[in-house]
C-alpha cells in the first residue's frame, strides 16, 4: 500500500544543505499499525509531513521515491495533494488546543472532509458526522455538533480530530504524537479508540512517538530513528526484546520503568 | 507526633484557593503530609489536580486559606518543568548561577563566587565553557542541569522538582534522573518530586502521594502503592500507565 | 544556518546615524548665521557657497535647516526623556505590582488616548504658552501613556515566567528583579517604541511649529520654515524642499531602525 524507498529530505536553502532525513525506507500493508520512534531531531516529524505533502518550501525530497497505492507522492502537485489529503491519507496532531479551528463548530469540522471530497447532501453529511461522533465515543453528539473546541476537554478534542480524520475513510492515518499532551488516563482511552478504529475501518496507522511504551502498546512494527537515519526496524516485540543496535539499546534502557536499576541501587544504598 | 528533628517540611491541613467572595475557587482540600530529611517523596496526579498550586504554596508564592506550611530548612528551592522559561534568556548562564551567591549572608568576592559556580557546574556535569553562553545556546538537558545547579548552590536541603524531566528526550531524562539521585545521596537532600509519569516516580521516589482534584487520596511507600493500590483512582492511574 | 540580513536595522541605523550627526552638528555649528539677512542673495539658487540656496530674506537655507534640525533633535530628545522615561518607569511599576495603581494608570491611559495627541498638546500650549521647553513638556506628557502601556504589557508577560520565580527563590528583592532581571529582556521593544516616539515627536513638533504654536524665533524649526516659505514654493523651492527632505529622511531612518529592533 505504501512504499517509501531510500527517501532523503534536505533543507536546500541553507549553506551547506542540511539533510534532515537520510535514506529512509518503509513499507506498509493495508490495516497495519506501524510506529516510528525517535527523540527530538530524529526526523520523524519531517517524514510524516512529507507523506502529506506538508513539507515547508525549503525542504525537498532529494532522493528516493514514495509510492502510495500506485501514486508517486514525491511528484504530486498541489491539486494532486488536495485530492489525497483527507480522502486517502489523513493526519492527527499532538496539540488538541491548536489543531482544531477555534471559530468553527465541531460539527462543521467533522464534516469538512465530506464537504471537500464527496457530493453528499447536507442531511447525509450531518447524519454521518453524528455517527462518527458516536463511534469515537463522544457523548451527546447532537449537542456537541454545534459547540466550539474551547468548550471541550483535551481528550474530547482529540476524539473529534480522530473522527474528522477518519470520516472520509482514508486508507492511511498518520498520528503525530497524538497522546503526548494528554493525561495518562485519557491517553489510554485514546489509544484504545485508535485500536478500535483500526479494527473497524481497516485504516492503517503510522504512529509517531518519542515514547516506546506507547508504541509498544499499539504498534505491530516499529522503526527507530536517530538524527535523520533509520537505526533499526522490525517487529515491535523483537526490537524491544532483542535490540540489535546500540542506540536502540540506549533508548530501551532509558524507559523509566523497564530498567529498574536506578531503584534497586537506591534501595541497596539505603539499606547500608 | 513526628519527630521534628527528622523533618524538612511539614504541611498541615492546607486549604488553598484563588479569587474572593463569590468567585472563590478552591484548589487544595485538607492537604497534610511530612517530608523527612533525605527522603524523596513523589506527588503524582493528572492535570488540574492542584500539584502546581501545592508547590507554589509551599514556596510561599500563593497564600494558604487555612492550614500551615512549616519549613525546617532555609530557602527551599525549585526545579521547574520548562527548561526554556526557567532561565533568564537575557543573561549568561554563569551570571545566573552567580546571582544567588550575591544574597548570601556571608559576603563573597567576585573570585569566590566564580569559584563556587565552577565547582557547582562540575558537580552537575555542566561544561565550564557553557557558563559564558546564553540559555538559548544550551540543550534541554543542559538547561535542566543549570536549574539543578541553581537550586543546589544555595545550600538548601529541600528541593521541589515540578516535572523536571517531562520536557526532555528519553535518553536525557535518564541522565538527569541519575544526576538527581546521585546528588541526593551525596548531599542528603530531600525532594518533593512532582510528575504525571508513574514510571518516573517509580524510579525516583521512596514514598508517593496520589492527588486527585485537590485532595491526597492515597500515600505510602512506592512499592506498596504500586503493588497493592487501595484507592480506586490510584488503580485507574496504574492501569492506564502502559 | 542562513539568517536573512536585517536590512531594516542596517539601513535604518545608517540613515538614522547620518541624520543624528546632522542634527547634533546643527546644535553647535552652522556655516552662516541662520538669521543673517542679505538682500543681494534673495532667492539665490543652490550653489557651492549656499548648497540649499537662500530664502526670501537672503538667509542661507542650509544653515537654517541645520540649526532647525538641531532644535528638532533637542525637542524630540527632551520629549523622549520625559515621556519615554517617565512612561517606562510607570509601566514597569504598575505592570509588576498591579493592584489599584495599575487600574488607575490604565483608566488614565484610556482618558488620554481618547484625545488626538496634537489637540492635547495644543491645550497644554495654550495654558503654558509656546516655546521649545513648553513643547517638550506638552509632548512629553502626551507621550507618557503609550510608553507606559507598551512597557507594562511586556512586564506582565515576563513577571509570570519561571525565571522570575527562580530569581525570587534566589533571594532577589523586587526592585532588583524589575530592573536587573526583567528590564533587559524588554530592551528591544522599548528601543523600538523610542524610535517611533522620536518620529512622532519630530512630526508633532514640525506640525506645531508650522501652525505657529511650537518653537518660536530666534529658534529655527523646520515646521516654521515650511510655513514661512510656502508662499515662495515656486520662486525659491529650495527653502521648502530641503526642510521637508530633512524631515522625511529623519523619519524614514528612525522608522526603519524601529522595525529593525522589533525582531
Amino acid at each position: 500500500m505504501l512504499k517509501m524507498n531510500h527517501v532523503t529530505i534536505t533543507f536546500q536553502d541553507v549553506n551547506p544543505p542540511q539533510q534532515v532525513v537520510e535514506d529512509f525506507s518503509l513499507s506498509m500493508e493495508p490495516g497495519e499499525i506501524v510506529g516510528i520512534v525517535g527523540e527530538s531531531g530524529s526526523g520523524k516529524t519531517m517524514t510524516a509531513l512529507s507523506l502529506m505533502g506538508l513539507l515547508k518550501r525549503d525542504a525537498h525530497i532529494t532522493k528516493g521515491s514514495m509510492n502510495f497505492m500506485g501514486k508517486d507522492l514525491a511528484s504530486q502537485t498541489q491539486k494532486g495533494w488536495e485530492a489525497i489529503r483527507g480522502k486517502e491519507i489523513s493526519m492527527i496532531f499532538q496539540e488538541p488546543m491548536t489543531s482544531l479551528n477555534p471559530v468553527l463548530t465541531i460539527g462543521r469540522q467533522m464534516e469538512e472532509n465530506l464537504r471537500l471530497h464527496t457530493s453528499l447532501d447536507k442531511k447525509t453529511r450531518y447524519q454521518k458526522a453524528l455517527d462518527m461522533m458516536e463511534k469515537v465515543g463522544l457523548p451527546q453528539p447532537e449537542k456537541l455538533y454545534g459547540q466550539y473546541p474551547h468548550q471541550l476537554s483535551g481528550g474530547m478534542r482529540q476524539r473529534v480530530m480522530i473522527g474528522a480524520a477518519l470520516i472520509g475513510n482514508p486508507k492511511l492515518m498518520i498520528a503525530d504524537e497524538p497522546t503526548t499532551a494528554l493525561d495518562v488516563t485519557i491517553q489510554a482511552q485514546i489509544l484504545a479508540l485508535l485500536k478500535e478504529m483500526n479494527r473497524e475501518f481497516g485504516t492503517a496507522i503510522l504512529f509517531i512517538s518519542h515514547d516506546l511504551r506507547v508504541i509498544r502498546s499499539i504498534c505491530s512494527r516499529v522503526v527507530v530513528m536517530h538524527q535523520g537515519k533509520m537505526v533499526e526496524s522490525g517487529n515491535v516485540q523483537e526490537v524491544m526484546e532483542a535490540p540489535q543496535k546500540e542506540y536502540t539499546r540506549r533508548l530501551l534502557a532509558s524507559i523509566p520503568r523497564r530498567d529498574c536499576s536506578l531503584r534497586r541501587h537506591r534501595e541497596e544504598r539505603l539499606r547500608q | 507526633m513526628k519527630n521534628q528533628e527528622e523533618l524538612v517540611l511539614e504541611v498541615r491541613h492546607l486549604e488553598v484557593g484563588y479569587g474572593r467572595g463569590r468567585k472563590y475557587h478552591q484548589v487544595l482540600y485538607d492537604v497534610d503530609f511530612c517530608l523527612k530529611k533525605g527522603e524523596i517523596l513523589g506527588l503524582v496526579g493528572e492535570s488540574g489536580c492542584g500539584k502546581s498550586t501545592l508547590s507554589k504554596t509551599i514556596l510561599g508564592f500563593v497564600p494558604a486559606k487555612k492550614g500551615q506550611v512549616v519549613h525546617y530548612t532555609s530557602r527551599p528551592q525549585m526545579i521547574f518543568q520548562d527548561p526554556f522559561g526557567s532561565l533568564n534568556p537575557g543573561k549568561k548562564v554563569g551570571w545566573i548561577l552567580e546571582e544567588p551567591l550575591r544574597f548570601q549572608k556571608e559576603k563573597l568576592s567576585e573570585g569566590q563566587r566564580r569559584q563556587r559556580v565552577e565547582a557547582m557546574a562540575e558537580k552537575v556535569g555542566l561544561d565550564k565553557k557553557l557558563l559564558g553562553r546564553y540559555p538559548r545556546d544550551l540543550s534541554g538537558g543542559q538547561r535542566q542541569r543549570v536549574s539543578i545547579a541553581i537550586s543546589l548552590i544555595q545550600g538548601s536541603q529541600l528541593i521541589l522538582a515540578d516535572e523536571p524531566v517531562s520536557a526532555l528526550d528519553v535518553t536525557i531524562q535518564r541522565q538527569i534522573m541519575e544526576l538527581m539521585l546521585g546528588l541526593q545521596e551525596e548531599m542528603n537532600l530531600s525532594y518533593l518530586f512532582i510528575s504525571h509519569d508513574l514510571d518516573v516516580i517509580y524510579q525516583m521516589c521512596d514514598r508517593v502521594m496520589v492527588m486527585e482534584k485537590g485532595r491526597i487520596v492515597e500515600s505510602g511507600p512506592v512499592e506498596q502503592i504500586y503493588r497493592e493500590p487501595e484507592h480506586p483512582y490510584t488503580r485507574v492511574l496504574l492501569e492506564a500507565s502502559l | 544556518m542562513k539568517v536573512r540580513k536585517n536590512y531594516n536595522l542596517i539601513l535604518g541605523s545608517s540613515l538614522a546615524g547620518v541624520m543624528m550627526v546632522f542634527m547634533l552638528a546643527g546644535l553647535v555649528y552652522t556655516p552662516y548665521d541662520p538669521e543673517a539677512m542679505d538682500q543681494a542673495l534673495k532667492f539665490a539658487p543652490a550653489s557651492l557657497a549656499h548648497p540649499f540656496g537662500c530664502d526670501q530674506f537672503g538667509r542661507d537655507v542650509f544653515s537654517r535647516v541645520l540649526q532647525g534640525s538641531g532644535t528638532t533633535f533637542f525637542v524630540a530628545a527632551g520629549t523622549l526623556i520625559l515621556g519615554g522615561g517617565l512612561g517606562a518607569l510607570l509601566g514597569l511599576f504598575t505592570g509588576y505590582f498591579g493592584g489599584w495603581p495599575d487600574e488607575m494608570l490604565m483608566r488614565f491611559n484610556d482618558l488620554v488616548a481618547a484625545f488626538p495627541g496634537i489637540l492635547l498638546a495644543l491645550v497644554f500650549i495654550s495654558i503654558l504658552g509656546p516655546g521649545k521647553y513648553n513643547v517638550i513638556l506638552a509632548l512629553g506628557i502626551v507621550f507618557i501613556p503609550s510608553f507606559a502601556r507598551i512597557v507594562r504589557s511586556q512586564v506582565i508577560v515576563h513577571k509570570d515566567m519561571d525565571y522570575v520565580k527562580s530569581a525570587r527563590l534566589m533571594g532577589c528583592g523586587r526592585m532588583r528583579i524589575l530592573f536587573v532581571h526583567i528590564l533587559p529582556n524588554i530592551k528591544g521593544t522599548l528601543f523600538s517604541a523610542l524610535a517611533i516616539g522620536f518620529n512622532n515627536a519630530v512630526l508633532s513638533e514640525a506640525g506645531m511649529s508650522y501652525l505657529g504654536i511650537g518653537v518660536q524665533p530666534p529658534d529655527a524649526s523646520m515646521g516654521r520654515m515650511l510655513s514661512e516659505a510656502q508662499a515662495y514654493i515656486f520662486t525659491a523651492p529650495g527653502s521648502v524642499l530641503f526642510p521637508g527632505l530633512v524631515i522625511i529622511l529623519m523619519v524614514l531612518g528612525f522608522g526603519l531602525l524601529s522595525d529593525g529592533c522589533n525582531i
